[in-house]
């Protein structure tokens, strides 16, 4: 391995030495960059607008779920235990 | 002829909506910010994703900007956070895949995560050149930011303060503790 140039001392000379290592020029991004970024945008954006934020959590999602779960079993519930009797709903009609 | 618009008045019309002044934005500045991403990175591929990123982030919180720094201040920042969040998720990739592999978790065949050379380093082929890239990319988190942006980017001692969010006192000794380091890891025995 052959011994390495001395090193420079002053900014300028950093600066121009990372500079040789750009021969070519400066390394620009790969063309069509923009196109790529609307892309990258355009699918960021799709989903937002089919569901609100806070309905994209799971969490959230799962709790909504359960709750009109347990409100259907509660209603179901009710009706089986106490059926309205035919006596006190004709009784409670002839009142009104 | 009509001039190009200042940055001032791109921020401005792409405020109000114009999707030209987001474009001659991106145009206007995806080199540097692709360049500051590549020197940290030293990945093409992951400095495209970073560029591509902030200017995602920009695209979203422009709203935000208010202009009390530049926006090219604004941008140089979130490309050296975002690369060096990247940089930071690929060491402990590596940790990771290395103790994985000597714990005997993993039985997948050791594979030496791809060192990502710098393109133009590759291409000249010049081992010194690669020795010096390698020893600033072992440089601390700070010192690489300020060297990278001072001796690659070019940029003052000042625009480097704004984008570190530091004094330039602060700068000029990151700087001088930077170019130490570098000559104790290529020169050890003259330091």
């Amino acid at each position: 391995m052959s011994a390495l140039p001395p090193l420079p001392e002053e900014d300028e000379a950093w600066t121009a030495r990372l500079r040789a290592l750009q021969p070519l020029g400066p390394p620009e991004p790969r063309p069509f960059f923009f196109t790529r970024l609307q892309a990258r945008l355009d699918a960021r954006q799709a989903p937002t607008t089919m569901l609100p934020a806070w309905l994209r959590r799971p969490a959230y999602a799962l709790f909504l779920g359960a709750l009109v779960l347990a409100l259907n079993a509660d209603t179901a519930v009710s009706k089986s235990v106490s059926p309205p009797t035919s006596s006190s709903s004709s009784s409670a009609a002839g009142k009104w | 002829m009509s001039s190009s618009p200042t940055d001032a008045e791109l921020v401005a019309q792409f405020q109000a909506g114009s999707a030209a002044a987001f474009r001659t934005l991106v145009e206007r500045y995806q080199g540097p910010v692709y360049r500051t991403a590549l020197s940290l990175l030293r990945s093409p591929e992951e400095a495209e994703d970073v560029a591509q990123e902030v200017f995602v982030e920009v695209y979203q919180t422009i709203d935000r900007f208010r202009g009390e720094a530049a926006l090219s201040t604004w941008l140089y920042r979130l490309a050296t956070s975002r690369a060096l969040k990247q940089q930071r998720k690929n060491r402990t990739k590596k940790r990771f895949t290395l103790l994985t592999n000597l714990l005997g978790i993993n039985h997948e065949v050791l594979h030496e995560p791809p060192d990502h050379q710098h393109p133009q380093a590759l291409l000249e082929g010049q081992q010194q050149q690669q020795q010096l890239l390698d020893a600033i990319a072992r440089l601390p988190e700070s010192q690489q930011v300020a060297f990278t942006l001072r001796h690659e980017q070019e940029l003052s001692y000042e625009e480097i303060a704004a984008v570190l969010g530091t004094s330039v006192s602060a700068v000029e000794s990151l700087l001088f503790r930077a170019r130490q380091r570098l000559r104790q890891f290529l020169h050890p025995h003259l330091v």
